[in-house]
């Protein structure tokens, strides 16, 4: 096993070095241009894609080499179990890529770390790690595409998909990256087996494959509303690509906000309501929505964007530092470090990482802050109250800001918030009618006293579950709240639709939902009111989802499945539904069908439709697939089971079948039917090599019908 | 020129004055003076858009050389003029500061702005450039140069009103930087006045609700030597004299403010009041090293100037004898050879005229070109503002300001009566954009200084006792038509009501509450309920930031306590807003966005509540303008909708076709914005002016509310005497027009 470890190690060693090296180059590049710790979201996703890629690339590389049949003959035919087999390949590669990716991102970090004023946090030297671990679970799934039966051979990038999708941070990232390695790790383990063909053997194989299979299979079912909608665009009357529906979500959420309010206020039967429509007509039209998806946690990975700000009159830096939840001062002249700032005179710490959202804004999920360059302070000016979650940072709103939580919509004095440097009470609070994630834009018109406001409920659920509508309130100088109309929103896209990935698989949807929230913190920005599925959906799914049992119920049988593994995937189908039953019918072939049965009634069934290739399963229907029956049948012996079709028909001898047969194939392949062709092992099509007891020895998938 | 026929006019003027007033008609002589006049031709309404390009001229403390600030191109620079040199020269291209400052040893200018303090070295020297930045949350004010030291200023700062610890300090800030803080306080601080030695001597200290003068001794112990209460003024001059008595600019004690001399046992004396005993004294022209008051000024309804020593006396006489009956602005320079800066104003002076006068030699010669354009208007054409006085129905002696267009028969003249803003402002004696528009285009302008208007005496300052509903104030102005119209100024069947802030509510007033009078309103940023506007100033205008007496106090005791339900109840039941059903008149409307002396909503609530009772009302709202007209184009668009107004309900002469510029502004800020859907369904937003028999003319806006198409009139509705306002269902296939009413 060392040997081979060492042996792969040396094979690309050269292909190391040179990573190692413009690896090194590239990041020394972007340290001298950037602070490549404070970069925004989308720049660690970006250069993560990279490393995954690499990962994936020698996945294919690798395995891609190994699985031809002569080189997987010679590779499985040692003296060690197949299982160490691969931990020397797969180790040898993650330690390669340990020294492309990993190395060259510690050496930087710590250059920054020793060499410069930056901030380098703890939370830092897991990014290494994380990239390290994508790198190397891309180049399992990769691995595993190319080792696992045909059919199935995709889905093992969707573990990586989980990575994508995961709302988790900080070391659970981490966790999280270990366990999808993990599940990568023991998937190759279950697929690097003699027969790439076949199915895993055991059953926890199986169960790593079909899960996400299942998983993968329901999101390319979900996909296809792309090709739909696409297709619905191209005829021009799409709703998002036209001219939207009247009275419809889109519409409103595009709509100028005086026609909003104007919209709103012709279902007020209010006694001011004419008054308003002429107010409405003259006044300027203020708007808020939500403008931060996700604060920043404690010692996250990555950033959502950078965590520094410029004072441009001091030419200083400020660097936050989850560590001490202060910021460190960097000056922009020579780099050297210029102070530490925190909350208040006496530069406490923050209670959560602010993000500097404005030229001397910050906010937290709490509180919004403001930095004085003249004092070189942080001060408070906004705490929410204790449970809510800022959501959007203060908006002018004639005389007033407004300030939007998850929870409410608060008025604060302007001109206090531009002049004092205390923290400020709001004049008024207005209680959201509707969950903030669903919330998708506030207009407002500043009255005598008081405002009228338009909320518009229905975000995240254009062609989306959820009911549209929009508020209207008045809320009084005094706080008072009186609500005003409210007007329903029709959707602007059809009911089945609109639930389509639910009523697809309700399992897999909440199993979305699951993955996504795994060792993630709350997100009460993304909370949503729920979405009420209506009785014709759930019939649907209920339906799909018990047709998927019966139907797995006569496939399970097909296929030959017995015993508990059968029940399992028929009770899968149940629960899972389509994407379940496609995961069988993909990852199980017919049940194998004694050729000797269809030979001893050749005169009879040759022509008909009797014939059924054992490996596939597939029935004799096509003359090509009716010849290569005939021609196996021809040639077996009794008590020789089939596992392949030959390529033509012929009463020849098997070896010269073999050859015959493996025209169409690569000349691995013939090669490989020669150098086991035995004495003992009958060799029947191309790929197909018994030995005397039947027992199925290689294959090749390509000549698989 | 006005010059010698000035005063054969004023002669002959005074003498017809004189013999009409005794057969009881008071402006016969404006008439006949006027009357007399050759016609003035109409000048481009560009012609009273101009603004001087030089601010800030300064003389020099040694008298000889002058710094300004020049605006050319939008850019603002430092400029020095040599007095021995025929032309200026820029010494800095460019510059951000709003106010100049000499260093008492002339060889340094301090350039204030909002922000920071820099100084520039007039010999060229090293060491120009910033000394200090200005606290971005603390108020300040640059007081003045301080006496004691060759080159350094003295700054007051304090906290912003309403703060925890509130704070004030005394700074004195050399020319290279160095601060040190003369004198500190927990109460805010009005002025200071130092000895030669550069001890702070008194400190105008603010209190609740009045100014404590605080003598301090040479330990720094501070003795209360004198009051300032009910909004007495008290404004430091300077200490002089080895007993260092302090020189106020004060009214304590008296109705007029005077020139007070206030000893350090708190004895003051009165050294000079106005000799006509009208006005308050506007300003003391002090020497720039000694500080001897020198000269006072007065602007009530005739401007003076008096010497304050012989000497000064002397020189003055001199110079007023070449420039007489003029508004002198006058500076002074120290020393035997120091000459005199002397600015030259005059109600048709649309820019002062900068002279160096030689008080040894009596040589006077202008120097400073204005650039005020090709199309400064000539002050021949511009009408003479005619200081007028009235009884009011109460007997109180009220003042104010008649213009007229030279050469036209004034008794069939439409008249335009413009009220001043504040209203604790007041109309002066000097040259007016608005004033000298309207006069060109043919109107007769009455601009009345109501009580409660300020530069008259305390008495008449209070004399308004907060009745500014529909009271008192409002009948001042009123009882003022029409005491220009019973004595033959102005077409009795044509008056309209102007004015800006304060000035539009009045307008407002004006039009609810005397429809038989005014025949339209023209209102710019008004108040449209003066209690509402008053409590809303006191937590959200730009005024609660000023230094001095808070603002609410400052309302208490002006008695419009805003705190005070009976008041308020009493406003907002006298207000335009709460009598909206009375209104028959048209009304123009034209408030910014980012007003911040009167509450945008307050007028858009106004208009909407017009709008919907089916009222004439027209609203331009200048989205991010403030409460001045700062922009060229925006003033423009106000002198345009006032002709157009005055024109549709006065029988005025038509406005000049608005430029393209204009015409999209006045598109941009025309309110209601047109909706989309309309936008969709109608095209474009119409407005047209049509001509019937019937009809004179009037500006319709075609719009459309949901399920039906109507026409709101707009403008006024002089058809068959149909009620002002009402709407009515009409095709809307009339063409588009634009809204200036030109194809």
């Amino acid at each position: 096993m060392s040997n081979l470890f060492i042996a792969e190690l040396l094979r690309f060693r050269a292909w190391a070095l040179l990573a190692l090296l413009a690896h090194l180059a590239v990041l020394g590049f972007f340290a001298r241009m950037v602070d490549p710790l404070q970069q925004p979201l989308f720049v660690y996703q970006v250069v993560a894609a990279v490393y995954g890629l690499v990962g994936l690339l020698l996945g294919l590389y690798q395995m891609g080499g190994y699985r031809k049949p002569n080189t997987w003959l010679n590779l499985l035919h040692r003296p060690i179990p197949h299982i160490e087999v691969a931990q020397a390949l797969a180790g040898a590669a993650m330690a390669l890529l340990a020294i492309a990716v990993l190395l060259p991102l510690l050496l930087v970090i710590a250059a920054q770390s020793a060499l410069t004023a930056r901030v380098v946090d703890l939370r830092h030297w897991g990014l290494p790690i994380a990239a390290w671990a994508i790198a190397c679970a891309s180049y399992l799934a990769a691995a595993c595409v190319m080792l696992a039966p045909r059919k199935s051979a995709v889905f093992p990038v969707v573990l990586l998909i989980v990575l994508m999708i995961s709302d988790a941070s900080g070391i659970w990232v981490l966790v999280l990256q270990a366990m999808v390695l993990a599940w990568l790790a023991a998937l190759l383990a279950c697929v690097f087996k003699p027969d790439l063909c076949a199915p895993p053997r055991r059953a926890l194989g199986e169960l790593l494959l079909a899960l996400p299979m299942q998983f993968g299979i329901w999101m390319f079912l979900a996909a296809l509303t792309l090709v739909y909608q696409t297709g619905w665009m191209l005829f021009g009357t799409h709703p998002l690509n036209s001219t939207p529906p009247a009275g419809g979500y889109v519409e409103a959420s595009r709509a100028d906000g005086a026609d909003l309010l104007l919209a709103g206020l012709d279902l007020a039967t209010h006694a001011d309501a004419a008054l308003w429509r002429e107010q409405v007509r003259l006044s300027e039209v203020h708007g808020t929505q939500v403008q931060i998806e996700e604060f920043a946690a404690r010692q996250q990975l990555t950033n959502p964007m950078p965590m520094e700000f410029d004072d441009d009159t001091r030419r200083t830096r400020y660097i936050f530092s989850h560590d001490d939840l202060r910021f460190h001062g960097v000056a922009l002249a020579d780099g050297s470090r210029d102070g530490v700032l925190g909350v208040g005179g006496d530069h406490a710490a923050f209670d959560l990482p602010p993000l500097p959202l404005g030229r001397s804004a910050l906010a937290t999920a709490h509180a919004v802050y403001a930095y004085d360059s003249e004092t070189r302070q942080i001060h408070t000016r906004i705490a929410l109250p204790p449970g809510e979650t800022l959501a959007a940072l203060p908006t002018p709103a004639g005389e007033s800001m407004s300030v939007l939580s998850d929870q409410a919509l608060y008025f604060y004095d302007a001109r206090s918030l531009a002049n004092a440097q205390d923290v400020l009470a709001p004049r008024v609070r207005v209680p959201l009618p509707g969950a903030i994630g669903s919330l998708d834009r506030v207009d407002l018109i500043e009255l005598l006293d008081g405002h009228l406001l338009s909320l518009v409920y229905g975000r995240g659920g254009i062609d989306g579950p959820g009911d549209s509508y929009q508020q209207l309130l008045m809320v009084d100088g005094a706080g008072r709240i009186e609500p005003v109309a409210r007007r329903e929103l029709s959707p602007d896209f059809p009911l089945w639709l609109r639930h389509y990935d639910w009523w697809l698989s309700p399992a897999m949807h909440a199993s979305r939902r699951v993955l996504a929230n795994l060792f993630a913190d709350p997100a009460p920005l993304r909370v949503r009111d729920p979405a009420p599925r209506p009785a014709s959906m759930q019939l649907l799914a209920a339906a799909l989802m018990l047709a998927s049992l019966l139907a797995a119920l006569w496939l399970s049988a097909r296929q030959g499945l017995q015993g508990p593994r059968r029940w399992l995937w028929v009770a899968a189908c149940g629960a899972v539904g389509l994407p379940a039953l496609i995961a069988l019918r993909l990852l199980h072939a017919d049940r194998d069908a004694p050729v000797m049965e269809m030979a001893g009634d050749r005169a009879l069934n040759l022509r008909a439709t009797t014939c059924r290739c054992q490996r596939s399963g597939a029935r004799c229907r096509s003359p090509r697939v009716l010849r290569r029956c005939a021609a196996v049948a021809a040639l077996a012996r009794p008590g020789a089971r089939v596992m392949g079709c030959a390529k033509r028909r012929s009463r020849r001898r098997p070896r010269l079948l073999a050859r015959r047969a493996s025209a169409g194939c690569p000349r691995t392949s013939l090669a490989h039917c020669r150098a086991w062709r035995q004495p003992g092992p009958e060799v029947h099509g191309t790929c197909a090599v018994l030995d005397e007891s039947g027992e199925l020895a290689m294959t090749n998938r390509r000549c698989s019908p | 020129m006005p010059g010698v026929d000035s005063i054969k006019l004023l002669l002959a003027a005074a003498l017809v004055f004189m013999s009409c007033a005794a057969r009881g008609d008071p402006l016969a002589a404006i008439r006949a003076a006027q009357s007399s006049q050759p016609q003035a031709a109409t000048l481009p309404r560009e012609a009273f858009l101009g603004q001087s390009s030089l601010r800030e001229v300064r003389l020099a403390p040694d008298g000889r050389q002058v710094a300004f600030l020049r605006e050319l191109n939008g850019q603002r620079g430092l400029w020095l003029q040599p007095l021995d040199e025929p032309t200026p020269r820029r010494v800095l291209p460019k510059v951000d500061a709003d106010s100049l400052l000499w260093s008492r040893d002339s060889q340094r200018l301090f350039l204030v702005s909002a922000d920071q303090l820099s100084v520039f070295k007039v010999d060229g020297q090293t060491g120009s450039g910033r000394i200090a930045r200005l606290g971005q949350r603390v108020l300040h004010e640059v007081v003045g140069i301080d006496p004691s030291q060759p080159a350094a200023l003295l700054v007051l700062e304090q906290s912003l009103p309403g703060a925890a610890k509130p704070w004030s300090r005394l700074l004195r800030i050399d020319a290279d930087g160095a601060q040190t803080v003369l004198h500190s306080d927990t109460l805010p601080l009005g002025d200071a006045a130092l000895s030669a030695d550069g001890s702070v001597l008194y400190l105008r200290r603010i209190e609740a609700e009045r100014h404590t003068i605080l003598r301090l001794r040479p330990g720094g112990t501070p003795i209360e030597v004198a009051r300032c209460v009910q909004l007495e003024r008290c404004q430091f001059i300077g200490v002089t004299g080895p007993d260092h008595a302090l020189w106020m600019n004060s009214d304590r004690g008296s109705n007029l403010s005077a020139l007070q001399r206030l000893g350090s046992d708190g004895e003051s004396v009165v050294l000079h009041l106005d000799p006509r005993q009208e006005a308050d004294l506007d300003r003391v022209v002090a020497d720039p090293v000694s500080g001897e008051p020198l000269l006072a000024a007065y602007r009530g309804s005739v401007p003076q100037v008096h010497g304050l020593s012989a000497e000064a006396t002397r020189n003055l006489a001199g110079l007023q004898a070449r420039l007489p009956d003029r508004d002198l602005d006058i500076q002074v320079g120290h020393g035997a050879d120091a000459f005199w800066l002397v600015a030259e104003r005059d109600s048709r002076l649309p820019q002062p005229l900068w002279h160096v006068f030689d008080p040894h030699s009596g040589e006077l010669r202008q120097i400073l070109e204005n650039d005020a354009g090709p199309q400064a208007p000539d002050p021949a054409q511009l009408a003479r503002k005619w200081p007028i006085t009235w009884t009011a129905s109460d007997g109180m002696r009220l003042h104010g300001f008649l213009s007229l267009p030279p050469g036209r028969d004034p008794r069939s003249l439409p008249l335009v009566v413009s009220v001043h803003g504040g209203p604790w402002t007041a109309s002066l004696p000097g040259y007016a954009a608005i004033t000298q528009f309207l006069a060109n285009r043919g109107y007769a302008v009455f601009e009345p200084n109501f009580r409660g208007s300020t530069g008259l005496g305390r008495d008449y300052l209070m004399a308004a006792n907060g009745d500014f509903g529909n009271g008192r104030v409002q009948q001042d102005i009123v009882e003022g038509t029409r005491y220009v119209l019973d004595n033959g100024i102005g077409d009795r069947a044509r008056v309209a009501i102007q004015g800006a802030s304060f000035g539009g509510y009045a307008a407002l007033q004006g039009v609810t509450f005397q429809p038989e009078l005014y025949r339209v309103a023209i209102a710019g940023v008004p108040p449209t309920d003066f209690g509402w506007a008053l409590r809303w100033a006191v937590t959200q205008s730009d005024l609660a930031d000023q230094r001095g007496t808070p603002l609410a106090t400052r309302f208490r005791l002006l008695s419009v306590d805003p705190e005070d339900d009976e008041v308020r109840a009493r406003l907002a039941a006298q207000s335009p807003l709460a009598n909206v059903e009375l209104l028959r008149r048209p009304v123009v409307l034209y408030a910014g966005g980012r007003d911040e002396r009167v509450a945008i909503r307050s007028v858009t609530h106004y208009a909407a509540t017009l709008r919907s009772l089916g009222k004439s009302v027209q609203l331009h709202v200048e989205a991010d303008g403030g409460h001045d007209l700062d922009e060229p184009l925006a003033r423009e668009a106000w002198l345009f909708l006032l002709e157009q107004a005055l024109h549709e309900h006065l029988d005025g002469p038509p406005p000049d076709p608005a430029s393209p510029s204009l015409r999209a502004w006045l598109e941009q800020t025309r309110r209601p914005i047109p909706v989309r859907s309309e936008q969709a369904q109608l095209g474009a937003l119409h407005a047209t002016k049509v001509n019937s028999a019937d009809c004179e003319s009037a500006i319709r806006i075609v719009c459309r509310s949901p399920g039906q198409a109507a026409i709101y009139n707009w403008s006024r509705r002089r058809c068959n005497n149909q009620p002002t306002g009402t709407h009515s269902a009409r095709n809307t296939s009339a063409g588009p027009v634009s809204l200036t009413g030109e194809a």
